[in-house]
């Protein structure tokens, strides 16, 4: 005889399955037109967003325009997560910043992977860059961008472990919460203006219209950018020289 | 089209149960990465394109180095 917690697991998932396998039928086909989420906000985006965010990728127009507030949010949670790591991780002990650097990885590069690498990096910086300032008409953004960033920095990181180059921890909190300020004084300059929150026409530059608010979601995306590699760049810091004995 | 994206709905499902089934951690995240790589061309194929560059740039390549990083330090179990 099977324990309780057994067959529960099973009837668990096949009722699941079966309440799952019903109603995926009433779920709407791929590109159907009459899908409620095809009815009420999609035509104004599609009709409108070019003229409103002067962003010709709808994504960016959404993401950093109408729907900015969420994407505070966002930010706020990556940089929750590395917030959480660096605590989980024990690199700040009693307030104080403290390394434990417990077990390095073997220096694993040869001369061909350290060409390699140094044939690449200023390519995939470089793309970095092109990603976060041309994400307006692109894919791509300031998440994108800061990962792209990120990984080059762990790159180095990986085939030069020895190396004090790269970002530091303290440079990567700097770098996360002057992103993070960045996003919210953009945000607080509509409110002086006594506009909404995150209203880029209050934005201090002489254009109107589309292209103004094309800057106002431009800094956002810098900021968000900055956020995320400074984040990304110290999680994988600190897993790779402090975790607590 | 159709035939495409079904074919690579069947890749992730047989990496999400190979990583599962798979009793070496490194090997279990490097397919967690190919899963993560066939999200990103399937989310292509759908057309969007923002979402398979994230899921490129975060799932298969980032998220790999933090796991790998952390069985590191944890020291290799098989």
């Amino acid at each position: 005889m099977q324990p309780f917690a057994w067959w529960f697991n099973r009837l668990a998932f096949l009722g699941a399955a079966t309440v799952l396998f019903f109603t995926a039928r009433n779920i709407p086909h791929f590109g159907d037109p009459d899908a409620s989420a095809a009815t009420h906000v999609s035509p104004r985006y599609i009709e409108k967003a070019k003229d409103e965010t002067g962003a010709h990728n709808m994504v960016t127009a959404v993401l950093a325009d109408y729907r900015s507030y969420d994407t505070l949010g966002e930010t706020v949670v990556i940089f929750t997560a590395g917030m959480a790591c660096l605590m989980v991780l024990g690199v700040f002990e009693n307030g104080r910043h403290t390394f434990v650097a417990t077990k390095m990885f073997e220096p694993f590069g040869s001369n061909i992977i350290d060409a390699a690498a140094r044939m690449l990096l200023p390519f995939i910086l470089t793309f970095a860059a092109y990603v976060v300032v041309h994400g307006h008409d692109s894919p791509g953004g300031g998440f994108q961008g800061g990962a792209i960033c990120a990984a080059a920095i762990i790159l180095f990181k990986l085939i030069r472990p020895e190396s004090k180059m790269g970002l530091p921890i303290r440079q990567g909190i700097i770098l996360s919460c002057t992103g993070l300020l960045i996003y919210v004084g953009i945000g607080l300059l509509g409110l002086l203006a006594e506009l909404n929150y995150l209203d880029y026409a209050a934005l201090p530059f002489d254009k109107t219209g589309g292209e103004l608010r094309a800057y106002g979601s431009l800094g956002i995306e810098l900021g968000v950018f900055l956020t995320v590699t400074g984040i990304l760049s110290l999680i994988f810091q600190a897993l790779f020289t402090g975790a607590k004995e | 089209m159709a035939f495409l994206s079904s074919i690579f709905l069947v890749f992730m499902t047989v990496c999400a149960i190979m990583a599962l089934r798979v009793s070496d951690l490194l090997s279990s995240v490097v397919i967690f990465g190919v899963f993560s790589f066939f999200s990103a061309t399937f989310f292509a194929i759908l057309g969007a394109l923002d979402v398979a560059f994230t899921e490129a740039a975060v799932g298969a390549a980032i998220t790999t180095v933090f796991f790998v990083s952390a069985i590191f330090q944890t020291g290799r179990k098989v």
